[in-house]
């Protein structure tokens, strides 16, 4: 057997250990570490995870056949006089001005993906991340909602992504390391950034995307990255990327600013 | 079931982006009987599901813009997102680890395609659920509306972790199969 047989033989044993996994995935069954298997198989075997969105559908068919129930009448009064107390929900801060930093523009490079299956995929793996929920109450809060606030956009990215090719665009370090990508197609007006390597952030920090035209910067919005420089970040592109000279990413506030008040940690051309 | 004929989905999230209290009322009054029997379902305590319907409907209310009439069925995101709100709810009250769940976004993007369930559809699935053999079901079950993993389920039902990785795997399988035949959309 030569190394072609035996890496064959290796990849197939992998995916039917990923075939096997499948439909408890789907359903949020498998424990932690099989969790992370099914994760490190899904971009290796796409013929196998492409039967995941079958699960997916029957899992959110599975919903609908818990009876309805009516909910004890109290409840209508206390929600409404939660919303009632709500009325006076104050708007979140608007980013704080700060002195901008001239960014340069970097060599244009774009790279296409083969298949919007295969992001389909890598998505599924990012955003199964995201429901990690901690045990505080207060984390699950927050993650729900960043979550309801996401996906809304990855479903409109998805379909895009369906109809089509995607770009990528790579941005890197000064000295050259690649440290996330963006993920976008024409078709939607939301993108996906992927982080692989970003540096760690200080607790009162985060990451701000900015695209960037006639050395302008715009925002894209701000993101986290978890201890090992890892993150996901599905945003809204004001128009197609490619008419971008480049994208940038710089630490910021966690509250945005209106410009770069850093140097760019990573850069990458549109 | 919701009555979807005469209902404007984005009509009514409009309102509430305009503080309109009285378009909430409606939507809870329209689909709360269906959060609030996903919710007791999997937390199988009325005042945790009270408190978990309240905080889906709460979401609604102050981040309205996180649902779009383009991408999908409201009722399928109210339906996915109280699972999983539920799930973790049920398993901090039970001390365990939270729950590493997977993709909500891909039941969003497919229940969108197919549209709402209707009753004919739901007693459909409940019918090829019961098809199944029991001890598949009960797994099934344990693990969806439970949140358990596949370890978890082992211990509360005494098996070997094979016998129930097992039945999971095949119960799903075939009530996948069944599903999309009667659907129309057989595996190819």
């Amino acid at each position: 057997m030569d190394k072609n047989d035996s890496r064959l033989n290796s990849i197939n044993a992998a995916c039917d250990t990923l075939r096997e996994l499948l439909p408890a995935y789907s359903i949020g069954a498998t424990d932690e570490a099989e969790t992370r298997l099914v994760e490190s198989l899904l971009a290796e075997c796409p013929e196998v995870a492409i039967e995941l969105q079958d699960f997916m559908r029957l899992a959110g068919a599975i919903a609908y056949t818990a009876p309805p129930i009516t909910p004890p009448a109290a409840l209508h009064d206390k929600l409404m006089t939660a919303v009632a107390q709500r009325q006076t929900f104050t708007p979140s801060p608007t980013p704080v001005p700060t002195t901008p930093v001239r960014w340069l523009t970097p060599t244009l490079a774009r790279f296409t993906l083969a298949a919007a299956a295969l992001l389909l995929i890598v998505n599924v793996v990012l955003i199964a991340r995201l429901f990690n929920l901690s045990d505080e109450q207060q984390q699950q809060e927050t993650k729900i909602d960043q979550l309801s606030d996401q996906l809304t956009r990855q479903n409109q990215f998805f379909a895009a992504l369906a109809t089509g090719k995607a770009n990528r665009i790579n941005l890197e370090s000064s000295t050259g390391e690649a440290l996330a990508s963006v993920i976008w197609t024409p078709a939607s007006n939301s993108a996906l950034l992927v982080s692989n390597n970003l540096p760690a952030l200080a607790s009162d920090r985060a990451y701000q995307l900015w695209f960037i035209r006639d050395n302008q910067p715009i925002s894209g919005g701000v993101f986290r990255v978890d201890e090992e420089g890892q993150g996901t970040f599905i945003f809204e592109i004001p128009a197609p990327l490619n008419e971008y000279d480049a994208l940038g990413i710089s630490d910021e506030p966690m509250t945005g600013s209106e410009a770069p008040s850093t140097n760019p940690v990573a850069l990458g051309g549109a | 079931m919701p009555d979807n004929t005469a209902f404007d989905e984005t009509d009514l999230i409009n309102r509430i982006k305009l503080r309109d209290q009285s378009a909430l009322s409606e939507l809870y009054q329209r689909f709360g009987g269906l959060v609030y029997g996903l919710a007791m379902r999997v937390l199988q305590n009325a005042g945790f599901a009270e408190e978990v319907t309240q905080d889906i409907f709460l979401k609604i209310w102050d981040q309205p813009d996180s649902w779009d009439s383009t991408r999908g069925k409201l009722l399928n995101w109210l339906m996915t997102v109280t699972r999983y709100t539920a799930i973790d709810r049920l398993r901090k009250e039970q001390r365990r680890p939270s729950w590493s769940a997977v993709d909500i976004e891909d039941v969003l993007n497919m229940s969108s395609k197919q549209g709402l369930l209707d009753e004919q559809d739901t007693m459909l699935l409940r019918t090829l659920i019961q098809q199944l053999p029991s001890n598949q079901t009960e797994a099934i079950e344990l693990a969806f509306f439970g949140g358990m993993s596949h370890s978890e389920i082992a211990a509360q039902l005494n098996l070997p972790l094979g016998t129930v990785k097992t039945r999971l795997r095949l119960g799903l399988e075939k009530l996948k199969t069944m599903w999309l035949e009667a659907i129309g959309q057989p595996n190819e």
